[in-house]
């Protein structure tokens, strides 16, 4: 698979990476350039009086360089990559030099041992351990639930407008209580509360919403057992308590279906921590899917998933009513080009209640919607559709550029919608595409 | 505060402890909801965090964003576009980038190519192209021509765009004269001096006395346009306004009415000065005192502190800078070569030759220019041939560099870059350079390259690129043929990959918009 431009500079870990490889593409500095159908390859001359040498296997793609950087991929995997998409002129036709065979050969050894040993039975864990660690588990989350339910009734029986001026600290301390109780998700959520007091006219209505939500997570804890098996896993979802991607494909039925990719966001949550999430819509069953992935250390995300392009490939979805994340049952290749799917707008939000009503906690929904954008004189956006208005989340280069997308006529829009604002993530009108920008 | 959430709010805000909670009343499923959630609950501080979830919840499956209000305050779409928008990938994608870091001249180019095969900008190119335009405002004809209705109605929602917005200065003309600012107000009068000069004389006239020395200056300097006898009034008063440079002003536009008092006045003094052994052999003699007329012309009687002309020659420098070219001419029935030759070999020479370039700057005359390039002065004048090249018509200057170009194929990169430097200022940037003075260009370039000089001079080298983006499109091919070498440095490599850039870039516009140009295909 040749990537191209876009695609190349998407696998960038970050911006400053993006920029440093474009500066890199200059055939002056690249005494050597080879590729064939498999890898691409080159010698990069570097700061040190050896070149670094680079090299790209395709079928990932995968990426090994000399230089020092801890980057992954490093600023010349990808100049490399983006030398190949758009001077494929100055890369000879030739044998790949022992360095560029010895890597490829080790790869393809690996993934041999590896499919062998997925294909082999996994040594069952002993279950008494598991079942001793899980127990330890709900243990100190019920003491943690319990220790949030008692602090979200001190917060409102003191009253939100009478708290002391260092109350952000102090909400950050509750979420790190809940964090040593084994429930991160909820630490989260009293950490997100904690970013929202006193900013912005309305801030109590915003904080003592995520207070509602927290409280119902509270209330649901103690009763689980009573509550649904899909509610539960949704339950699990809200507190933070991972699981095994292994888990979630062996226990999933494979959904297979031509999914689409409406849109994608890749976010920094934490220094050095990078989240993307992919929007999907199965074209046969119209199901919403969401690939929510993390890199970690300047690393970027492997497999890319180009907008508005179409792959057959079956998904593993999250157990939970909410079903909506999922994963990947194999590598998706060969993405063919595809038109967003037309769904009705009542259709559409009617979807969005639904979900909501079978899993209360789900934080953002796709949407896909058509109407006008606008930009009013005092810098706010939004989106007229249906006879309303949506607030629109938008930085200040996407505005205008959505903006001349649409000229003032409708376009259709597909973003993330958290009930109160819509976050565009990409657009299409007559004129050709958005998309939100990278960074 | 919207309806069901005050209830709640108001008690979270005070403190529960404080005041009680009751769930607030509310119609239909959710209100129904709201009633057994606080039936189930019996603490008021847990019913409230209880309320707050529900609505929390209700709402995100149920809003749907505000209720249009009943006028509509959505501004009116982009008119409908009459031309079509540039599709083509590869275009595009060119033009993304270079917009990004190559010459402007580049960038004009291929604007106006767009414009030349009918095509707009599409949509998705807009912002980037009008966010070029904010920073250099020498793109902005360019790009105006190729916004289309979508540009224009983009160009008016942002202010940092407003001046591509179409309808821009719509300000009435009284206003923009008593609020804009001095280079609005030039251009102002300088439009109204082309349609009704006298209109505009009348309108300076009448501000004159207010404003501060350098807006005299500059304002006056755009009666050049229109000017005529009837101006000489007021040229006449401001030789005696007490600045120096608006008097300069006012002299150096008089020295174009020959028939003004004034003229009459400088050509008798300029007289005085002549004397005649024979009717065929004349002689420049400086005068020997100040007339007592001089000062009320505004003729400046004390030399500069650091003047290298004497005082009398700093005198006769006054008269000579007063007398039109073609006094002399007349006087003397000799051409301008010949007067320039004598004048070079007097004993006043620097009086006269700096006398006359002033006088050419403002009224330049073709035949005076060629005279001053034939036969520089040298030393004797401080500027460079180029204030008297940029005078001509280009018809006269493109010659002249091929001249020197075809002389001296051997040229020193030095040399060589002076010259392009020179070429550069004096030509337009919508254009590429004529096709003759392009391909006498390549001759000492190839030259350079083959001996392996190009890198030598490292202004040569940061030129090179600009002139990648100015050569005729004919001389392009061969400058893509440049001899190269092996062991070449880095940094004249990536000049050339650059160059390269720059010419595929021209060639690819050239060639997939030609079918709809009306000039034929390079």
């Amino acid at each position: 698979m040749q990537p191209d431009t876009e695609t190349v500079l998407a696998l960038a870990p970050d911006a400053g990476s993006a920029k440093a490889a474009r500066d890199l593409v200059k055939p002056a500095k690249w005494p050597t350039l080879g590729a064939n159908d498999a890898a691409v390859w080159g010698e990069c001359r570097g700061s040190g009086s050896k070149p670094y040498q680079t090299q790209v296997d395709l079928s990932g793609p995968a990426f090994r360089c000399t230089c020092p950087s801890r980057k992954f991929p490093c600023k010349h995997g990808l100049a490399l990559l983006l030398l190949r998409a758009g001077e494929p002129g100055l890369f000879s036709p030739s044998a790949p030099p022992a360095w560029v065979e010895e890597w490829l050969a080790t790869r393809a050894a690996r993934a041999q041992k590896q499919a062998q040993k997925q294909q082999a039975a996994a040594p069952a864990a002993d279950p008494q351990a598991v079942q001793r660690q899980e127990a330890r588990r709900c243990a100190r989350i019920e003491a943690g639930v319990a220790e949030l339910a008692q602090w979200l009734a001190d917060q409102i029986a003191r009253g939100l407008g009478n708290l002391p001026p260092d109350s952000r600290v102090r909400w950050e301390a509750m979420a790190a209580r809940l964090v040593d109780a084994q429930a991160p998700g909820l630490a989260q959520r009293v950490r997100d509360a904690a970013a929202e007091l006193q900013q912005g006219p309305d801030w109590p209505e915003r904080v003592l919403r995520q207070l509602g939500l927290l409280h119902l997570a509270c209330e649901a804890v103690p009763r689980r057992e009573s509550l649904s098996a899909p509610v539960q896993d949704d339950l699990r979802t809200v507190l933070g308590w991972a699981r095994d991607n292994a888990e979630v494909l062996a226990r999933a039925e494979p959904v297979p279906d031509l999914w689409i990719v409406l849109g994608q966001i890749r976010e920094e949550r934490e220094p050095n921590l990078l989240e993307r999430r992919v929007w999907l819509h199965g074209l046969h069953s119209g199901r919403r899917a969401l690939i929510l992935e993390h890199a970690h250390g300047g690393r970027g995300f492997e497999t890319p998933w180009p907008d508005g392009a179409a792959l057959r490939i079956p998904l593993a979805f999250y157990p939970g009513a909410a079903a909506l994340r999922a994963l990947p049952f194999t590598v998706p290749e060969a993405p063919q080009p595809h038109p967003w799917p037309t769904v009705p707008a009542e259709a559409e939000w009617r979807t969005v209640a639904e979900r909501v009503a079978a899993s209360p906690w789900v934080p953002l929904h796709p949407v896909l919607c058509d109407g006008t954008p606008e930009i009013t004189a005092d810098g706010r956006c939004r989106l007229h559709h249906q006879g309303r208005q949506l607030a629109l989340c938008l930085r200040e280069a996407d505005r205008w550029s959505l903006l001349a997308l649409s000229g003032g006529h409708p376009i259709e829009l597909m973003g993330e919608w958290d009930g109160h604002v819509l976050q565009p993530l990409a657009a299409r009108g007559p004129d050709g595409y958005w998309r939100r920008s990278v960074s | 505060m919207s309806g069901p959430w005050s209830t709640l709010l108001s008690v979270a805000m005070m403190g529960s402890e404080r005041q009680t909670f009751t769930a607030p009343a509310l119609s239909g499923a959710v209100g129904e909801l709201l009633q057994r959630a606080a039936a189930s609950v019996d603490d008021p501080t847990r019913a409230l965090l209880h309320a707050a979830g529900v609505l929390a919840v209700c709402e995100r499956a149920g809003l749907r964003g505000v209720p249009q209000p009943d006028e509509p305050t959505l501004p009116p779409p982009a008119a409908a576009e009459t031309r079509p928008a540039l599709t083509t990938p590869e275009l595009v994608e060119r033009l993304t980038r270079a917009l990004d870091d190559t010459p402007r001249r580049l960038q004009i180019e291929l604007l106006q190519r767009l414009n030349r095969a009918g095509l707009r900008l599409p949509a998705t190119l807009l912002p980037l192209v009008l966010d070029a335009g904010r920073r250099d405002s020498r793109l902005r004809p360019a790009l105006e021509a190729v916004l289309g209705e979508r540009g224009r109605w983009l160009a008016v929602r942002n202010p940092d765009w407003r001046y591509a917005s179409g309808a821009s200065e719509q300000v009435p003309e009284e206003r923009l004269w008593a609020e804009g600012n001095l280079a609005q107000r030039l251009d102002l009068l300088r439009r109204q001096r082309a349609r009704d000069p006298d209109a505009a004389r009348e309108r300076l006239n009448h501000s004159l006395s207010e404003l501060p020395a350098r807006e005299r200056t500059e304002l006056l300097a755009a009666l050049a346009t229109g000017l005529s006898p009837t101006d000489e009034p007021l040229l006449t008063d401001s030789l005696k306004d007490r600045s120096r440079d608006v008097r300069r002003a006012a002299a150096g536009l008089l020295v174009r009415l020959p028939d003004s008092a004034h003229v009459q006045r400088a050509g008798a003094r300029m007289a005085a000065c002549i004397t005649r052994t024979d009717p065929a052999r004349w002689q420049v003699g400086a005068p020997e005192t100040a007339g007592e007329d001089w000062k009320a012309d505004g003729i400046e009687l004390d030399r500069p502190r650091h003047e290298s002309l004497g005082e009398r020659a700093w005198w006769l420098y006054q008269l000579v800078r007063r007398t039109p070219l073609d006094w002399w001419t007349a006087q003397l029935q000799a051409d301008p070569p010949a007067l320039l030759r004598r004048a070079v070999r007097s004993e006043w020479a620097e009086a006269l030759v700096r006398g006359w370039h002033d006088v050419l700057q403002h009224d330049p005359r073709v035949d005076w220019c060629l005279a001053f390039v034939a036969h520089w002065p040298g030393k004797l004048l401080q500027h460079g041939v180029d204030s008297v090249l940029g005078l001509l018509p280009p018809e006269y200057r493109v010659p002249l560099w091929i001249n020197r170009l075809q002389r001296d194929p051997k040229m020193k990169p030095q040399a060589y870059m002076a010259l392009l430097e020179e070429i550069f200022q004096a030509s337009p940037e919508h254009e590429p350079l004529p096709p003759e003075l392009s391909t006498a260009l390549l001759e000492p370039l190839t030259r350079l390259a083959t001996r392996q000089a190009l890198h030598q001079h490292q202004g040569l080298r940061a030129w090179l690129p600009e002139l990648a983006a100015a050569l005729h499109p004919a001389a392009l091919e061969r400058f893509g043929t440049l001899p190269r070498h092996e062991d070449e440095p880095s940094n004249l490599t990536e000049t050339l990959h650059r160059c390269a850039q720059i010419t595929d870039c021209r060639r690819a516009f050239g060639r997939i918009l030609h079918h709809r140009d009306q000039e034929p295909a390079p």
